[in-house]
């Protein structure tokens, strides 16, 4: 009773200091966060002090929306790492699993965002390219990175990656990679070429992803092409490929995350997919395998950001501090079974009691070695105009 | 008195039927006209630029033709699915109508309840369920191969490959049982009300069944048909959902792109244009097809 | 009741058509001959237990116009189903100009109908309407063009070729109907209660439309209808059915003025009816008592012998009514099954309703009934009174014993015309 009425109060206060800002400075909103930012890099070695959340929007409740499966639930007597969090934090979390596809996401926020409003949402979690394109709208605020000092703990082959130069405004979820799913039963031999795709033996039973970074990404490879520095003009024969393929009636179909089903169902002989979905369906179906192709893989990560007036700045941050823990990102990694971002996971899973666990640590899939490590590509970060050309001439092929 | 009431009659005439369309008409101009005007201010317009949500209104009149020029065969697609679930919905669904209308006795009720029982679930799931119903592995295929009909099927473009799901023979079905109760109800209805009289009235004048059926029964069901057809056809034309799930990239509707355009290029203009297109085809093929077949006559 | 009354009649041997003098032909007795248009051969229908035309044993002559009469449920419409091919008969057969037709389809029966509410097609014009039938046959176009003027003449409905059922009158439609159906050329044409629809008025003309139409193209009516003055009217014999059974066939005079059951007494018509005990058989005529008087009158079927349980009938405009006793002795004497004299009860007037040509008393007899006199207003009566005495008498030939009804609910004829439709 008392805390609820004191996180009332709480709240009334900072919506009125951040309204009074806002009126007073206009374009000093935008502004705070980097500021604050840049003050809290003095704060480093004070973590959580109650002086740097001062002045942060704060509810005393988090609303995060993320893709589906990407969090171990609570179940079969086990506690989730939400449960954990809220009770390691009091703070009232929300975790929706609603994200499904970042183009659907981005039309669903887009009119808020644009217009200058907040979205429900204190966390979203977008693909790499799509953090790029928000940072470039200015729909994010920088993270309160102060009030994140386990942020410290991510690997440093992501810090300052190429979609977010300062570093300032995402955290990698997970990363994972893009390779070739296939049903052993189906296709009756290994396979270990993103042409394999295309042989006419398995017409009609190829899966690609609607994501087009991992469907034409794996095509560019397989012509020779490096997506990480592509042009429009040069994607012209990957285009032509998939184009073609598609008239031919070798792809089936292309899907979201749902071609998890058509891979189990026997409906895909072979499909573009993500490392972690493979690791969790071949637990069931053992006669699922996945590739990375020898002319190479994509890699990716969804990025926790804050979307532009998300009003749980601190809670945010302490989601963010929590998870960026490395005991806590290994028993997410276990359950997800992608490539945690955080460094010291692979040791804690190796320290696990439970020897299933402690297998992971060696797993190729969650821990790729540098050779594979090295034969995996980054998109692209494409300008507005060279992604409305991409993007359009894609679909034109998914909704021929 | 009789003057008097007259009176009050007309007086009353003056503005009562008004203030009953009132809240109709209130209806269709927020959540009817409202929309079309906006959605045609977007058809006429050019983002200013990529993902502001702005558009400027600059009557950019080639966002139609763009939208016929690039999607004519997905266009042409939808309508040649839409037309052919319509005849199968009428093949299937008027013999369905006549047996429940003429032979149905106390069970009419119960078979009719059984005609619209799917409605009970999402139209989502119900669409869903056929992937596994069509599935490779799934039992429609496990038939036709236990039958060795595969080969025949596959030589008449039912299957491909020996494949149904992410075929045109998936999406056509689909559409085919979705909206097969849409044409079922108003045929059912226009039999329901012929007087069965007339089938004896067409035998007594040595007309044989068959006969009696096509040059009686059939005609007076005919506004049941058409009333059928307009509410198989347009939606049908405009779905998205059976293309998605039960298509594969060859057979996408115009649904599907527009679905496409708007929430994944985020492309509003051509997305309104391609609605407008949409809706402008079908309001002509409706008034040519009420022109060359329409019954309105009968409607007695 | 009656069932079992008419089981009696078969036990007997004898049909009821038996009983009737014929006045016209010399034969109009029920029982089928082998030149007939239409021949019934011992027509029975069940619908499972239910008995919808049981023993139905007559024939239809050519060029004859022959109705089927009863209210409501009593067979006639089945009856005229089965004729037309939509009811196959249970038990019996049904021949058509000598062929057996009982199992044969109505589309290849050569008997058209014309329904009670006309069954026209909503969806074509008259002409459309009329030609199906031909057109069915596949007839050429010339010839089908030919019919249909030829017929359209014949119902006067040129100016409506064009129309569709929905823009004319009932009385028009009815016209088509009845073209529809005649331009066949049909053997019999069959009218399933054709003028019910129709308000009295527009009903009284089409009789009369009816009568000439058949006249003009002499082909055999038969007309089904709960409307007994209509039968009356234009049939040439009548078939009186009540519950399934042919009570009666006969001219419409034979029918009415001798019928042969109390049901076809009481339907047919207005009667004064007594149930009573026979005291004595003599020459076809037989002795009952009303009251304390005796009467006597023309026995009917079954009225065999003294104790017999039946009913005395004397209809209203056979009554006379003087303010004096008929009888010249002034004695109120008996007139035995010897006597010539009909009987003469003393009543009293308790009701008198001047109908210009005819005026209508309701009379009290000692014995407390009543009795109905319809007296033509020429006859000179003085002014009466409810409560003044006057003598009721009849030719004793105006009156006739009947076999006992065990239903007198059906006596009543307004009660049979205000019944719907069979």
């Amino acid at each position: 009773m008392n805390r609820q009425r004191v996180r009332t109060v709480q709240q009334a206060i900072n919506r009125r200091q951040f309204l009074g800002r806002g009126a007073m400075f206009g374009g000093a909103v935008m502004l705070s966060p980097a500021l604050l930012a840049a003050c809290g890099s003095d704060d480093d070695d004070k973590p959580g002090s109650s002086s740097t959340s001062a002045g942060r929007s704060s509810t005393g409740d988090l609303l995060v929306s993320n893709w589906p499966l990407y969090i171990d639930p609570t179940e079969d007597g086990v506690t989730g790492s939400i449960d954990l969090f809220k009770e390691a934090s009091g703070i009232d979390v929300t975790y929706n699993e609603d994200y499904n596809d970042n183009n659907e996401f981005f039309a669903k926020i887009q009119p808020d965002l644009a217009a200058g409003n907040a979205i429900e949402p204190d966390i979203i979690a977008p693909t790499f390219w799509l953090v790029a394109r928000l940072i470039s709208l200015g729909w994010l605020d920088k993270l309160p990175l102060d009030l994140i000092p386990n942020a410290a703990n991510l690997v440093s082959s992501l810090q300052k990656p190429s979609w977010d130069p300062t570093g300032e405004y995402s955290l990698p979820w997970q990363s994972g990679m893009t390779g070739i799913a296939y049903n052993i039963d189906v296709t009756g031999r290994e396979l270990d070429s993103v042409d394999d795709l295309f042989d006419p033996a398995f017409k009609g039973k190829i899966g690609m992803l609607t994501e087009m970074r991992d469907t034409l990404g794996l095509t560019l490879l397989s012509v020779g092409k490096d997506p990480n520095t592509i042009t429009f003009d040069d994607a012209a024969d990957a285009f032509d490929k998939l184009e073609k393929a598609k008239n031919d009636g070798q792809i089936r179909q292309f899907t979201g995350n749902d071609y998890q089903d058509d891979l189990i169902a026997g409906n895909f002989a072979a499909c573009v997919a993500w490392s972690g979905d493979v690791a969790q369906l071949a637990l069931d179906t053992p006669s699922l395998r996945f590739v990375i192709p020898d002319e190479g893989g994509m890699q990716w990560s969804d990025c926790m950001v804050i979307p532009k007036g998300a009003d749980s700045i601190v809670e945010a941050a302490k989601f963010m501090d929590y998870v960026y823990d490395p005991v806590n990102a290994a028993r997410i990694a276990a359950y997800v079974g992608y490539n945690s971002p955080v460094a010291g996971v692979q040791d804690e899973l190796r320290a696990s009691d439970d020897p299933a666990v402690a297998a992971l640590a060696d797993s190729a899939l969650m821990f790729p070695d540098d050779a594979t490590l090295g034969r995996l590509k980054v998109f692209k970060s494409l300008s507005d105009d060279e992604e409305a050309q991409f993007d359009e001439r894609f679909s034109s092929i998914t909704t021929g | 008195m009789a003057r008097g009431g007259e009176d009050r009659n007309q007086r009353k005439g003056t503005w009562q039927p008004y203030a009953m369309l009132a809240p109709g008409m209130l209806w269709l101009l927020l959540f009817f006209l409202v929309p079309m005007l906006i959605l045609l201010r977007y058809a006429l317009s050019e983002p200013t630029d990529r993902f502001s949500g702005k558009y400027e209104l600059t009557f950019r009149f080639a966002n139609f033709t763009d939208a016929i020029g690039d999607f004519g065969s997905q266009f042409l697609r939808s309508f040649a699915y839409a037309g052919i679930a319509t005849v199968l919905c009428i093949v299937l669904g008027y013999p369905l109508a006549y047996f429940i209308a003429t032979k149905g006795g106390r069970y009419k009720n119960l078979l009719l309840g059984l005609v619209v029982v799917p409605f009970f679930t999402s139209y989502l799931v119900r669409t869903i369920a056929w992937t596994t119903i069509m599935g490779d592995n799934g039992p429609l295929l496990a038939i036709s191969d236990g039958l060795s009909l595969t080969g025949l099927l596959d030589a008449l473009k039912i299957t491909t490959n020996g494949g149904m799901l992410q075929t045109q023979t998936a999406v056509i079905g689909g559409l085919t049982y979705n909206f097969l109760p849409f044409m079922v109800l108003p045929i059912y209805v226009s039999l329901e009300k012929i007087d069965l009289r007339l089938l004896d009235a067409a035998k007594d004048l040595y007309s044989t069944p068959r006969r009696a059926f096509w040059k009686v029964i059939f005609p007076l069901s005919l506004p049941g048909v058409f009333a059928g057809t307009l509410l198989t056809f347009i939606p049908a034309s405009g779905d998205f959902v059976n293309a998605q799930f039960l298509g594969g990239p060859n057979q996408q509707m115009i649904g599907n792109v527009i679905q496409n355009q708007f929430f994944k290029l985020n492309d509003f203009a051509t997305a309104a244009a391609l609605s407008f297109v949409l809706m402008f085809i079908i309001t002509v093929a409706v008034l040519v097809y009420a022109r060359l077949f329409g019954t309105d006559e009968l409607s007695v | 009741m009656t069932r079992r009354r008419g089981r009696a009649w078969q036990a007997a041997g004898v049909l009821p058509g038996r009983f009737i003098i014929d006045t016209t032909s010399g034969d109009t007795a029920g029982g089928p001959r082998a030149d007939d248009v239409i021949v019934l051969d011992h027509v029975t229908k069940h619908y499972g237990s239910f008995v919808a035309v049981e023993e139905a044993h007559f024939s239809i002559a050519r060029g004859e116009f022959f109705s089927m009469l009863g209210p409501s449920g009593c067979g006639k419409t089945t009856t005229l189903r089965m004729i037309a091919g939509f009811e196959t008969p249970t038990s019996g057969a049904i021949r058509h100009e000598g062929v057996d037709v009982s199992r044969t389809p109505p589309y290849k029966r050569n008997v058209n109908t014309v329904f009670q509410q006309y069954a026209l097609f909503p969806h074509m014009t008259v002409r459309d309407n009329i030609a199906f039938g031909p057109r069915s046959k596949k007839l050429d176009g010339a010839e089908v063009a030919r019919r249909v003027d030829e017929i359209i003449d014949v119902v006067r409905l040129g100016d409506f070729a064009q129309r569709k059922p929905t823009q004319l009158s009932g009385g028009q439609q009815q016209r088509v109907a009845l073209a529809r159906a005649l331009v066949n050329y049909p053997s019999a044409l069959l009218l399933d209660e054709p003028l019910a629809a129709l308000d009295l008025k527009l009903r009284q003309a089409m009789q009369i439309e009816l009568k000439r139409i058949q006249r003009e193209v002499g082909i055999t009516f038969i007309f089904v209808t709960h409307d007994q003055e209509e039968a009356l009217t234009l049939s040439d014999r009548i078939a009186v059915m009540s519950n399934g059974l042919v009570e009666q066939i006969g001219s419409p005079e034979e029918i009415y003025g001798s019928p042969a059951s109390v049901f076809v007494a009481g339907f047919i018509g207005q009667a004064n009816l007594w149930q009573t005990v026979v005291e004595a058989v003599a020459d076809g005529r037989a002795d009952v008592r009303i009251g304390d008087q005796l009467v006597t009158g023309a026995a009917g079927p079954n009225v065999a012998r003294a104790g017999d349980h039946v009913t005395f009938m004397v209809r209203p405009e056979r009554v006379k009514v003087t303010v004096l006793s008929p009888n010249a002795s002034g004695a109120s004497g008996s007139s035995g099954a010897s006597g010539t004299s009909g009987a003469a009860i003393a009543c009293e007037v308790i009701d008198y309703v001047f109908q210009g040509p005819v005026v209508r008393f309701a009379l009290r007899s000692p014995d407390g009934s009543e009795i109905a006199a319809y007296v033509g207003s020429d006859e000179g009566l003085p002014l009466l009174r409810p409560g003044d005495r006057v003598w009721a008498s009849w030719d004793r030939d105006a009156a006739l014993v009947l076999p006992e009804s065990a239903n007198p609910s059906t006596l009543s004829t307004a009660d049979a015309v205000g019944a719907t439709a069979s």
